[in-house]
């Protein structure tokens, strides 16, 4: 597991960015970066790229898992693997 | 080179339809569901076209080669020593883009390809067409559109084979391709994603919003809503457990009556061959009473229960069921799709052991297999009823308390699952991806001959193949006479000391152990004391009041069912599965551990 703090963002910083779990059920967003770690190239694999659109469809109370909307899937993840995943907005 | 054979391998995404694409093929009965990994090892078929043999495998369903998982590797293994085959790359119309990740990877190793495009009748339900044609042109092979589930395009399938897999045969040019394709780097799945991305806009021509706009938005609000989602899953769960019970003794009756009657006809047999009597009933009451015993008691709740989750499994609903529970099981340090192998476990802890396949983790597959025994299976179930049904009368309160009794066998496994994985089993939480495929509308008929044949079957000869050397068990316990008694009451006797500190008494104690073959034998054995083809057996009720056994005894029977060891096929699984012993000593020892623990407080205390 990659430590947390060194990819957590910096206060104060304009562009705040998104972490994919931190999208709640019917925000959409598009995917900038996906971070190192263990589980990266499954997330690669099962459709999750820099530059797809990504909604998240419903999320579970108490972090349980969100399920999100990608390549017209839908794909659950737990909350610490979404949050390997920035987000930036919708551009209209 | 007419009348060589070819071979032609299937590769997919998981889900998008291999299985039954594969089945429409050769007719062979693979199980396929609506889930994610459900192929777990190669299945192979052939089918004849014209003077050809056409021979078909059928590989487990992935999203890359990289090996991180039993089945890519399998499959990645499967490929890359096969190079010179054909390949038929199976993917799903709605979820072309995603798929094509994989086609790349593929092509790199193989270079014979037809691109099968499945589910054409969902995507257009959906409001997405693929253009074929273009797609052909950018691909540069091959492209057949077919929907399995309704046969449609399975002969322009067998055409593309019979036509292009001739010529790949001799193809040498695969010699040339890469050879580590398991080397892909993040930077070659960026662009890979991209072409993919470049090649849907072109080919996908979208008119309906997809998964935003359907009715599957709505319906997954319900079922995996804040507040509706455990009563959903509780109402489904009871519905399966109550028809399941409530069918099969029907059945059961029938079967009872129809085995009695086998059971004479032997008999008579046996005395027109002039069969010693203790021959006969050695063979007869012991060994094939025995056998008849277990089939009609197991049989029916099997026939009922597994057509019905692999309804549940058809329609989808089972990936939303894991998708609810796994925060919960997440901080038990599992993950959510034990609850799955739990509630397979309801029918056979067997197949609930196998099921265990589908978790990635190798230590949460482990820890999943040892706790599975604590769901009471179709064996167990009926001694639970038939206790409930001596304390309440009323079929509502008899039915919560059955509830309970599985709550409490589901809160035994997550304890049990904690405890394991802060011990014994120590290491991260995993990270899982779980597809929630769309919903789809199941074909009863062949749920229902499917599931019969590829689980009801395989079972039913494991467990006649215990149920045999248990019965001749059995009828020397009865036979055997030491001074004035039987074995079965010395050793009833040496055990009630031990039966009576757990609540109950030592011929409870003993049926339990000498049912440890089959689990469904501990009611009949303990019935009839251990005579269990005596003609009058006592019920339930009477032989507690015999035994002194109040509520608080009858108690301790339902949770000593709950949690005492696993039958000995289950355990035979786990050896097959995880290939350890020490696993299936755990298995063993652990819910038997908690079960005294329980049974003692209950018994001492109450």
């Amino acid at each position: 597991m990659c430590a947390r703090a060194d990819i957590e963002p910096k206060k104060g910083d304009k562009k705040m960015e998104k972490r994919l779990s931190s999208l709640s059920a019917g925000e959409v967003g598009r995917i900038k970066e996906i971070h190192d770690g263990n589980i990266a190239p499954r997330l690669y694999d099962i459709g999750f790229s820099p530059g797809d659109e990504v909604e998240c469809v419903m999320k579970m109370p108490r972090g349980g898992m969100g399920a999100y909307l990608i390549k017209k899937s839908v794909v659950a993840l737990r909350a610490a693997d979404a949050y390997l995943i920035l987000v930036g907005e919708v551009e209209p | 080179m007419k009348n060589e054979s070819i071979s032609v391998t299937f590769a997919g995404n998981p889900n998008v339809g291999k299985s039954t694409l594969f089945n429409a093929l050769t007719g062979l009965k693979q199980h396929t569901g609506n889930w994610c990994g459900k192929t777990v090892g190669c299945a192979e078929g052939e089918y004849m076209d014209g003077e050809r043999k056409i021979t078909l495998t059928d590989l487990p369903g992935i999203y890359s080669l990289s090996s991180r998982s039993a089945e890519e590797e399998a499959a990645r293994d499967y490929l890359m020593s096969h190079r010179g085959d054909t390949v038929v790359y199976v993917i799903g119309a709605s979820s072309l883009e995603r798929g094509l990740m994989l086609f790349l990877g593929i092509r790199r190793i193989c270079k014979s390809i037809i691109l099968c495009v499945n589910l054409i009748d969902e995507a257009a339900e959906m409001g997405i067409e693929v253009d074929r044609k273009k797609l052909s042109e950018r691909l540069n092979c091959p492209v057949v559109m077919t929907s399995a589930r309704n046969g449609d395009g399975i002969d322009a399938l067998r055409c593309a084979i019979a036509e292009y897999g001739e010529r790949s045969g001799t193809d040498t040019s695969a010699e040339t391709a890469e050879d580590n394709p398991a080397a892909a780097s993040n930077e070659t799945r960026i662009e890979d994603s991209e072409v993919c991305r470049s090649i849907a806009r072109e080919c996908l021509v979208v008119s309906g919003g997809g998964y935003s706009a359907s009715k599957e938005r709505r319906i997954d609000r319900i079922v995996c809503g804040k507040y509706t989602a455990y009563p959903v899953m509780i109402c489904l769960a009871l519905v399966v457990l109550w028809l399941t019970v409530y069918l099969s003794t029907y059945l059961s009756e029938g079967l009872e009556f129809l085995c009695g009657k086998v059971t004479e006809a032997l008999y008579y047999l046996g005395d027109r061959v002039k069969m010693p009597a203790l021959m006969q009933s050695f063979v007869i009451s012991g060994v094939v009473g025995t056998v008849f015993k277990v089939i009609s008691v197991m049989l029916p709740p099997m026939v009922i229960f597994f057509p019905l989750f692999t309804l549940l499994e058809d329609i989808g609903y089972l990936p939303r069921a894991a998708f609810v529970l796994d925060r919960t099981f997440e901080k038990c340090g599992v993950c959510g799709k034990q609850s799955l192998t739990m509630l397979m476990g309801l029918g056979c802890n067997s197949v609930g052991v196998v099921g265990c396949r589908i978790i990635d983790s190798p230590r949460e597959r482990r820890i999943a297999m040892i706790t599975n025994s604590l769901t009471p299976c179709n064996g167990r179930l009926p001694i639970i009823i038939a206790c409930v049904g001596i304390m309440y009368s009323s079929s509502v309160s008899a039915g919560l308390c059955i509830l309970a009794v599985l709550l409490i066998g589901v809160a035994a496994s997550l304890i049990l699952s904690k405890v394991l994985s802060l011990t014994l089993f120590r290491g991260e939480a995993s990270s899982y991806t779980l597809e929630l495929p769309p919903y789809r509308i199941p074909k009863v008929g062949e749920v229902i001959v499917r599931s019969v044949l590829d689980r009801v079957i395989k079972v039913m000869g494991r467990a006649v193949t215990a149920a045999t050397p248990c019965g001749a068990l059995i009828w020397l316990t009865n036979n055997i006479i030491i001074g004035e008694s039987t074995l079965f009451s010395l050793l009833a006797g040496y055990l009630d000391g031990a039966g009576r500190f757990l609540g109950m008494d030592g011929v409870i104690l003993l049926s339990f152990i000498l049912a440890f073959p089959a689990a469904e034998l501990m009611l009949p054995v303990m019935l009839s004391s251990g005579d269990i083809f005596a003609r009058e057996a006592m019920t339930a009720a009477e032989y507690f009041n015999n035994a002194g056994i109040g509520k608080a005894g009858i108690w301790c029977v339902m949770l000593f069912t709950l949690m005492h060891f696993p039958c000995a096929t289950t355990l035979m699984t786990i050896r097959r599965e995880s290939g350890r012993w020490g696993d299936v000593a755990l298995a063993a020892v652990l819910p038997l551990l908690l079960g005294v623990v329980v049974c003692t407080v209950v018994g001492t205390l109450v």
